[in-house]
């Protein structure tokens, strides 16, 4: 397969979906999970005998179970958030490590091989703790983490993979379900150069939906004079929100029909409207003004105007929004390039990175350079007249700075005998250290006594390619070096807590892989029987009843057609 | 990385337009991939990110193409001539162009102190600069730069001004040539004292472009002529409106004082009082100046300058040891909050006996005695005046 026999994966690890792909006799392809599908939903959940179900099988579980359902965890990346199902805590990071180990499983079957090295995406615009936390995850995953890529990146090369000996400056737009990235690039004689990014951490298909729950919740209470319940009831509105988005995107009204949805009060009631583009259009002004900042952050970083390119690529299955494009068609002009299937495009691209990383003869005359998505710097004290001021934000690598690279910046002490020093170490672009975010700090102690301005520190950043940073600092006149180690940050795991996280995976029950698809065709046989009523009801409960007895014998030769069957029923009812 | 370093990294001859440039880049990037060879990678990168932002600059009037042009044509008998032969370049394409003389905008962005103008000037120039930038505007450059902090830019001045003088000299005369500069840049500073200059000589010598400004700004504080100037200019530019804003008459015009140490007195009254109401003087609307970083350090510097240079008006009153004036300051956490030991420490830098005994005295005055702070403060201030006593008898 490659010259050092290596195997590395790429993945997509997505708000709502997770694929991984391989670079397979010169072009990317994804690998299929357990049901043969692309797509892996990045959901988690935790059924009644206490066993952990990961994939569409936890999605479906989500409107009739969503108290012991996590989905969207990516958005808690880096941060203290913990999500509780059944009586067990987890961080994101677990979480994450729970999708990541199943695609890995489904990788390894379709490759016929162990597989434990992976290049993983993450949106441009995710931070040093984002990228850490991500990291960690593919730790507890058994996964060694070759590259950290970022998402529009990763698109990028798989666009240039196809277009390597053209010469065009593109957009890559990439709306996915939590995150939105706009990255400006140039793809010249085989280099793809990325030129500016930019993104919103928090605007994303998952957002879109959520502005459609909240027009139904607000029909649905001027409707029937009272709020869904709280926990089912509301996760049946937003995933009938969520199916009038997709329906949306190829008609211009969808109908909203819930039967029985339990009320607030107790009870229960029908609810039945329907949304029409403009009532959509209308909820989402706010959402589709968000967009446009980065957009035009990311053009004034690169010096260009919305006419100085060749194409725009649209990356993420948001971008299949007819609101967005227009609104895209109307500032960069009719160049919308959407020849990739939007929600793999990413995960075809961290292949060809990955294919990279192993020195694949198929991509050996491609190179990619990326650049830092944020501005990194140190606190310092400022002099005003005859007053110090502190907390002033001193940059010492500047966004854009195309990585990897090492950065130096000088510090003189403020105070005479001062000995030591309180190296801060800030991510952001205000001038202001209390409004950026705070990556680490440390002391550096031993510094010789000498009159205020007489030592000087120079603390040197390296950022490397993967979006992680590393800091020193030496005292000239001493020599004395010390080394920045980002551990004690909140919400981020120690190597300990990554071990531990990794030993307490392997004592989760999970479902037995080859049982997934049985598990997965009843779960969502489930979340559609809530909808039907009658004849079609009772139908779908015929076949969940056949499966199920099927089951119970352990015969292969009848689980399988009775799984078939219900697939197929659940699709002809749907 | 100086110019032709980066060149060398890159591969190519100095006169190549944009285009050629990246396309060398993108070349050399092939061969040092990010991913392989990461520091063959950044040394690429900061060659091109360098050769690049020279050409960005196209405010000389020169075209890139009529050098490029030039260059390529001569090109192939440049290589046999001798490594140390100017470079070729178009003749005279200012006029061409309907530019100003490149040299006499050089000279104007130097006069009026624009150094960033001037230095882009120059870089746009290259070796047909050689011509009409002599060593001492390029020395003044890079020195400027070099004092008002901007350190890359004066990095850049300084490999400009380097390659300039490997194009003209042979390195041998490399010491000769520094010398002279030291020389010519001493000429045009008179109120410096000799063993002033003789540090800052040793510092050109040694090429330590750090220590240069941190010693011409020592020993300024000594000059005596230079002060007198800059007092005359401060209060000419400052007093009718100061005084406006007190509500006072305007002072008598200034005569150069009979007693020096009276004019210390009346100069640090109004600096005292300069200072005090400068917040209600300067809006934010009064300073119509671009609000670049540069610009702001560099003014700042000058201030600091001006200030040093009102403290003194004689040399006799030097303390005797400013290090042990400075190894008894107290210490901020000792002092009360709000202690304005910034100011103390200024006074010291400027090594005035006058300027540090009036700062102390009005620091002390401001202290309250019948608070436990402000007699902490003062006892905490003992050592320092002991040490005053001690080194300004």
């Amino acid at each position: 397969m490659t010259k050092t026999g290596r195997r590395i994966i790429g993945i997509d690890l997505g708000t709502t979906f997770s694929l991984a792909a391989i670079l397979d006799g010169g072009a990317p392809r994804v690998l299929p999970n357990s049901l043969g599908e692309a797509l892996t939903p990045s959901a988690v959940s935790v059924d009644p005998s206490g066993r952990v179900l990961v994939g569409e099988a936890a999605r479906a579980r989500l409107a009739l179970d969503p108290d012991s359902t996590a989905v969207a965890f990516k958005r808690s990346m880096g941060t203290a958030d913990r999500f509780l199902l059944r009586g067990r805590s987890y961080s994101p990071e677990e979480l994450s490590a729970l999708v990541l180990r199943t695609i890995r499983e489904d990788a390894e079957v379709a490759l016929g091989g162990p597989i434990d090295e992976a290049v993983v995406t993450v949106p441009a615009y995710f931070g040093e703790l984002q990228r850490r936390a991500t990291k960690d995850a593919c730790e507890i995953a058994g996964l060694h983490v070759e590259r950290i890529v970022n998402e529009p990146t990763a698109a990028a090369l798989a666009f240039g993979l196809h277009d390597k000996d053209r010469e065009l400056r593109a957009i890559v737009l990439d709306l996915g379900g939590g995150t939105f990235d706009v990255t400006v690039l140039e793809i010249i004689q085989g280099v793809v150069e990325i030129q500016a990014t930019a993104g919103d951490a928090r605007l994303g298909g998952e957002d879109f939906t959520d502005a459609l729950r909240d027009v139904l919740l607000q029909r649905f209470q001027a409707a029937h004079g009272q709020a869904p319940s709280s926990g089912i009831g509301v996760a049946r509105v937003r995933a009938a929100a969520e199916s009038a988005k997709r329906t949306l995107t190829s008609e211009s009204r969808a109908v909203v029909r819930l039967l029985g949805v339990p009320l607030a009060g107790g009870g229960e009631v029908d609810f039945d409207t329907s949304l029409s583009a403009v009532d959509a259009q209308a909820a989402w002004r706010a959402l589709l003004g968000r967009i446009e900042v980065p957009i035009r952050r990311a053009l004034k970083d690169a010096q260009a105007t919305p006419s100085a390119f060749d194409e725009v690529l649209l990356v993420g299955g948001a971008t299949r929004m007819p609101v967005f494009r227009e609104r895209m068609q109307d500032i960069f002009g009719a160049k919308l390039r959407t020849d990739l299937p939007p929600d793999e495009a990413v995960a075809l691209g961290a292949a060809v990175q990955a294919a990279l990383k192993v020195g694949d003869a198929a991509v050996a005359d491609l190179v990619a350079t990326d650049i830092a998505p944020f501005t990194l710097g140190v606190e310092t004290v400022a002099e005003a007249g005859t007053t110090l001021v502190h907390g002033v934000f001193l940059p010492v690598l500047d966004r854009g700075t195309v990585l990897p690279a090492s950065r130096v910046r000088s510090l003189l002490t403020v105070r005479a005998h001062q000995t030591q020093v309180a190296v801060r170490v800030f991510q952001g672009e205000h001038s202001q250290c209390g409004k950026n975010q705070l990556l680490g700090e440390y002391l550096v102690k031993g510094i010789p006594r000498s009159p205020a301005g007489a030592e000087q520190i120079d603390v040197r950043y390296t950022y490397d390619l993967n979006g992680l940073l590393e800091v020193e600092s030496t005292v000239v006149s001493t020599g004395q070096t010390s080394t920045l180690v980002i551990e004690r940050t909140p919400g981020l795991l120690s190597r300990k807590q990554v071990e531990a996280a990794r030993a307490a995976m392997l004592r989760i029950k999970f479902h037995p892989r080859d049982a997934l698809p049985n598990v997965t065709a009843l779960a969502r046989a489930e979340e559609l029987h809530v909808e039907l009523l009658g004849g079609e009801r009772e139908l779908l409960a015929l076949g969940m009843q056949r499966l199920r007895l099927a089951l119970e014998s352990q015969d292969p030769a009848e689980i399988d057609p009775a799984r078939a069957a219900l697939n197929d029923l659940i699709g002809r009812l749907r | 990385m100086s110019v032709d370093e980066a060149l060398r990294t890159l591969g190519i001859e100095r006169g190549l337009d944009a285009a050629a440039v990246r396309s060398a880049y993108l070349r050399q990037v092939k061969l040092h991939k990010p991913e392989s060879d990461p520091g063959g990678f950044q040394r690429v990168r900061e060659a091109y990110e360098l050769l690049r932002d020279l050409g960005s600059d196209v405010s000389f009037g020169f075209s890139t193409e009529v050098a490029a042009a030039a260059v390529s044509e001569e090109s192939t008998d440049r290589s046999r001539t001798a490594p140390d032969a100017p470079e070729p370049f178009a003749p005279n394409p200012g006029v061409e162009l309907g530019a100003a003389d490149p040299g006499e905008a050089f000279f104007w962005a130097l006069n009026a102190e624009d150094w960033e103008r001037a230095l882009s000037l120059w870089m746009r120039a290259g070796a047909r600069a050689d011509d009409v930038v002599s060593d001492h505007e390029a020395w003044t450059l890079t020195f400027s730069l070099e004092a008002a902090g901007d350190a890359d830019r004066a990095e850049i001045a300084y490999a400009l001004w380097r390659a300039s003088c490997d194009r003209k000299f042979d390195a041998r005369s490399a010491q000769a040539i520094l010398r002279r500069m030291a020389e010519e840049y001493f000429s045009r500073r008179p109120y410096l004292t000799a063993d002033a200059r003789q540090m800052i000589a040793g510092a050109i010598v040694d090429q330590d472009w750090n220590e240069v400004p941190s010693r011409v700004m020592r020993y300024r504080a000594t000059a005596g002529a230079e002060a007198r100037a800059s007092m005359n200019r401060v209060i000419g530019s400052s007093t009718p409106a100061l005084l406006a804003v007190l509500g006072l008459k305007p002072p008598p015009p200034w005569d150069p004082p009979a007693k020096p140490h009276l004019s210390i007195a009346f100069a640090s009254f109004v600096l005292l009082i300069f200072l005090r109401a400068l917040p209600h003087i300067v809006g934010p609307s009064s300073e119509p100046e671009r609000p670049s970083a540069w610009s702001e350090q560099h003014r700042a510097l000058r201030d600091d300058i001006e200030r040093a240079s009102l403290a003194t008006s004689s040399s006799g009153h030097r303390p005797r040891d400013v290090g042990s004036l400075q190894n008894t300051l107290p210490f901020d956490g000792d002092l009360p909050l709000g202690f304005p030991l910034g100011r103390l420490r200024l006074a010291v830098a400027h090594e005035s006996c006058t300027f540090i005994a009036a700062t102390l005295a009005d620091i002390e005055q401001d202290l309250d005695r019948r608070t436990v702070e402000g007699a902490r403060a003062r006892f905490q201030l003992d050592p320092f005046r002991s040490a005053l006593r001690r080194e300004c008898p």
